[in-house]
């Protein structure tokens, strides 16, 4: 299993240059069973990435450009009435898929962004009365533009905490930058992509991340973390238990990645952005939650 | 017990419920319970019927939380009040003593819950609670009354607490609560304990005469006989060195030189009968120092070995007679305790002498009586005896035909005739009054010395218990040249019953006697041994506790007893309590919770402290160590062992490896 985890990585490395630990991340939370929402700007390789993951990993891919004007039927999928056969007849949209790719989902209307709340989180959607589960295995890869550009609509925060990670790509260091001018267009390649992956692969992946031991001591520092959140004065509110459960299972799935079958803190404090970073908002006026995470990282003792 | 929430609930008379209502079911029953508990042991002391008085109204008040009785007007209140004073006046006469205080208090403890209407109302009935056990005391110094009364303490703090409870709580946990307040309070109460003041007592407590135990001051055939069956303890000693032999311990009590035919009393006044024993030309040997606590017995003759030089006790009130017997000024009503010195032996430098009237005295027999002794002892006397010879010949008559028992014939007027030479069965008194009879008609001066003989050692405390079946009675005789020598005729016919006590002394059917009365099991005599040394050091160290103890002590411990001494202690030892308070409090915090690898990484964090390397809070050990390995290289193997240890031990569940860690980190950084 570990060889074939550090194969994925290394295919996924040879598209997305220069982002290791991205990459890592956005792996850990797909065998974690978790959404994922890239951040960035436009053109910093969200897609790509998303692309890539879902190609290397041979799970079918729908991707659906976020607009302002998209309605939740254009998701889900529209009964559309059959002359010849005089009934209703189901269209399913692009969410019947096993990698859903929401691009600038925040461009969207939040009604539009309310539709995928019940299919990343039951794995089901409900149609004029009637649930249709999803494909499984079934992960959103949502990429999003930073607030502070204009026409967005920031998610809620109930939406946000349905993605286990949300993760920034930043812009690639000079040499990546470099390798990816001089090489092959980076579509040309995804679609050279072959499956490395088969689905009863990724079902042993993700169950071996369940797997992966916590100790009474690494408990007991998630469970300060926990605690810090809820009773810092910088913090307006603090982490709920599915937050924390969220920090876990990310962290077991990063200390899987890493070919270790228990946890140490230092999985959790790689994992505490990612997963904390969209979960918790500061009292001041910042959108920007990273020194909020840094100043948790750093106020709470590992070893107690 | 849990509190049921409180329903209103209407009087038959369909007026709203009265204010009584309002102290809830359960605070109504810990305050009944408490007073309960608290006068329980007063009534033993006081008239019968203030059971009575508590009791209707306990039922009283009970009836009034049920809303069926209305609370009592003031009429009714002043009434019962009245009532109970008339009877207190009319049960103790008139008389205004401790008791009738104390019953006092006790009828105002027991009406005043019929007043007892809210939280505030319970809280004086509390204090007077408190009052009420310290009254305990005043008839019952003992052990046990002390550890009834710290019951009733907790008690009393427990339904303080009750008082303010808003939730319901289990009885078990009321009570625990209530003794750890009891016992936050004790190291004070100990303090305050050693190093207050002790005043005498401000008032005398009257009318506390104790019942009149042991012998009286007359001797009579079958007296000392029905001590042999009381158990009860008369005195205890402690002696500075070692007790002496077995058969020097005649604690002396009284000497009664003065027999009418049946019965030796002592003479009216305690007068200079003969010459001072503690004469300064006479050369004492073998001084003994010992401390006697002696039971309260209501007479006021103390005990002493042969021949008490010197006696102290805090009052001074006890001095030495003539007879070098100990008396004390008032009737010992209460346990006291005293310090003798005795020279078991006295030597003259020149004979002491009697003079004609104290010879007649010690002679002197009633005319008519006992005729055949007489005869007996006279016929001794012509045959040219001397007085060591005539000694010699009773002590020998005596162990020849005599049996000691406890269950003597009755002897009639002339008991001395009858028991020589009909019964010749007896105890200890009737060996000691023949044989001072037989003597005197000889014309050697003898009398009957009454005390104790023996005791039981206690091994525990080191102390000898002497009981009220120790009692006994022998003879002192006068021996020209040496005074007054002490024989036993008893020892003669049971040399046993002064080796090894009276038990083995007895025949069969008197060791059924006895046995019914008190010989018990291995297990209920230690038992019983244990028991009696926490009673000895009880008396010793807390009930004698008195000024001089306390001056003793003090100096004892603080080098001196001077008040600026004893306040730098106090506010020491508060500084040093209230430190380690802190200390607790910050452990707590801090330490108390730490697994036991973090605690061996503190200890590795402070050593790197020392070479200027500081965890921050938020590194984990790995990045710690990685840290100092970026400057520190030659550490490697020490750090990178511990840190691997130290992974193992918190994160992969394997404690077996933490001895190994605590080592890697003792021996760091070599």
């Amino acid at each position: 299993m570990q060889s074939l985890i550090s194969n994925i990585i290394q295919q996924v490395d040879q598209i997305v240059l220069g982002k290791d630990q991205q990459v890592r991340l956005s792996l850990a939370c797909l065998f974690a069973e978790g959404h994922l929402l890239i951040e960035d700007l436009p053109g910093m390789g969200k897609t790509t990435l998303a692309h890539c993951l879902a190609k290397v990993l041979g799970l079918k891919f729908e991707r659906v450009q976020f607009t302002s004007d998209l309605l939740p039927a254009d998701i889900l999928g529209v009964a559309i009435f059959e002359r010849e056969q005089g009934v209703f007849k189901f269209h399913p949209g692009p969410v019947f898929t096993q990698v859903l790719l929401a691009d600038e989902i925040n461009r969207s209307s939040p009604k539009t962004q309310s539709a995928l709340l019940e299919a990343m989180e039951e794995g089901q959607v409900t149609i004029e009365g009637k649930s249709r589960p999803l494909p499984k295995p079934f992960f959103v890869i949502a990429t999003q533009n930073p607030l502070s550009q204009s026409g967005t609509f920031p998610l809620p925060e109930s939406q946000l905490d349905r993605f286990l990670m949300r993760i920034s790509l930043g812009y690639p260091s000079p040499a990546s930058e470099r390798m990816l001018f001089e090489g092959v267009d980076p579509r040309a390649r995804i679609r050279q992509l072959t499956p490395i992956v088969t689905h009863e692969q990724l079902s042993a992946i993700q169950a071996a991340v369940h797997q992966v031991k916590a100790s009474d001591s690494l408990l007991d520092y998630v469970q300060r973390l926990v605690a810090f959140t809820r009773s810092d004065t910088q913090f307006a509110y603090g982490l709920s238990p599915r937050g924390a459960l969220a920090l876990l299972r990310a962290a077991k799935a990063w200390a899987l990645i890493h070919n270790r079958e228990y946890l140490v803190p230092e999985d959790v404090q790689t994992v505490l952005p990612a997963v904390v970073g969209h979960r918790v908002r500061g009292r001041g006026h910042s959108q920007d939650s990273e020194p909020l995470v840094k100043h948790l990282r750093d106020s709470v003792n590992v070893l107690g | 017990m849990l509190a049921k929430p409180w329903r209103p609930r209407l009087t038959p008379s369909g007026k709203p419920p009265k204010q009584a209502e309002y102290l809830a079911r359960d605070k109504l029953a810990w305050l009944l319970v408490m007073q309960a508990m608290l006068i329980l042991p007063l009534l033993f002391n006081l008239p019968f019927w203030l059971w009575l008085v508590w009791a209707i109204t306990a039922f009283w008040r009970t009836q009034m939380f049920r809303g069926r009785w209305g609370t009592p007007g003031s009429l009714v209140k002043t009434l019962l009040a009245l009532i109970c004073a008339g009877g207190l006046f009319a049960s103790y006469a008139g008389k205004t003593g401790t008791e009738t205080m104390v019953g006092l208090l006790v009828c105002a403890f027991s009406l005043k819950l019929l007043e007892v209407n809210s939280g505030r109302d319970a809280q004086l009935l509390l204090f007077i609670g408190f009052i009420i056990t310290a009254t305990q005391f005043l008839f019952s110094q003992t052990p046990q009354a002390a550890a009834y009364a710290l019951l009733c303490v907790v008690l009393l703090l427990a339904s303080w607490r009750s008082l303010y409870l808003t939730h319901a709580q289990s009885t078990g946990m009321r009570f625990k609560r209530g003794g750890m307040i009891l016992l936050h309070a004790l190291p004070i109460m100990l303090v305050l304990f050693v190093v207050i003041p002790r005043l005498g007592p401000l008032w005398a407590i009257p009318n506390q005469q104790a019942a009149k135990t042991g012998f009286s001051d007359s001797l009579s055939p079958g007296d000392l006989g029905n001590l042999a069956l009381d158990r009860s303890p008369a005195f205890r000693v402690g002696f500075a060195d070692q007790p002496p032999p077995v058969n020097q311990l005649y604690w002396r009590g009284l000497v009664l030189d003065t027999f009418d035919g049946r019965t030796w009393r002592m003479r009216d006044t305690w007068g200079v009968q003969s010459r001072a024993p503690n004469d300064d030309k006479a050369i004492k040997r073998e001084l003994t120092d010992y401390s006697i606590i002696v039971e309260p017995h209501g007479q006021p003759w103390l005990f002493s070995l042969m021949t008490a030089q010197r006696v102290e006790n805090t009052s001074n009130s006890i001095r030495i007679t003539a007879d070098s017997l100990l008396m004390n000024r008032i009737p010992v009503a209460q346990r006291m305790r005293y310090q003798v010195s005795s020279a078991l032996q006295i030597e003259w430098p020149e004979p002491p002498q009697l003079n004609k009237l104290q010879r007649d005295n010690y002679t002197r027999l009633p005319r008519d009586s006992n005729p055949q002794t007489r005869a007996l002892a006279e016929s001794w006397r012509s045959q040219n005896l001397g007085d060591a010879q005539i000694i010699a010949q009773a002590l020998a008559l005596f162990n020849r035909e005599f049996t000691y028992t406890l269950q003597p014939p009755l002897l009639g007027q002339h008991s001395v005739d009858e028991f020589l030479l009909t019964t010749k069965r007896g105890f200890c008194e009737h060996f000691s009054s023949a044989f001072a009879f037989l003597l005197r008609a000889a014309g050697i001066p003898a009398r009957v010395v009454v005390g104790y003989q023996g005791g039981r050692w206690n091994p525990v405390e080191n102390y000898l218990l002497v009981s009220q079946s120790d009692a006994h009675a022998w003879t002192e005789v006068w021996i020209e040249g040496t005074g007054w020598q002490m024989i036993d005729p008893t020892a003669a016919v049971a040399p046993n019953r002064i080796q090894q006590g009276m038990n083995e002394a007895l025949g069969e059917s008197d060791q059924q006697l006895v046995a019914n009365a008190w010989r018990s099991s291995k297990l209920l005599y230690n038992l019983q041994l244990r028991w009696d040394a926490a009673t000895y050091t009880w008396q010793r160290w807390v009930l004698n506790y008195d000024s001089e103890a306390q001056e003793g002590l003090l100096s004892r411990l603080l080098g001196g007893t001077e008040t600026w001494r004893i306040t730098l202690w106090l506010i020491g030892l508060g500084l040093v309590g209230a430190g380690l308070f802190a200390w607790a409090l910050l452990r707590n915090q801090k330490g108390a919770l730490l697994r036991p690898e973090t605690k061996a990484v503190k200890k590795l964090e402070q050593k790197l402290a020392q070479l200027g390397y500081r965890r921050k809070t938020g590194e984990t050990l790995g990045d710690f160590i990685h840290r100092v390995l970026y400057s520190e290289p030659q550490l490697k193997n020490g750090l990178t062992q511990i840190a691997q240890l130290f992974e193992q031990v918190a994160y992969q569940n394997r404690p077996e490896q933490l001895p190994q860690l605590q080592q890697a980190v003792k021996q760091f950084p070599r």
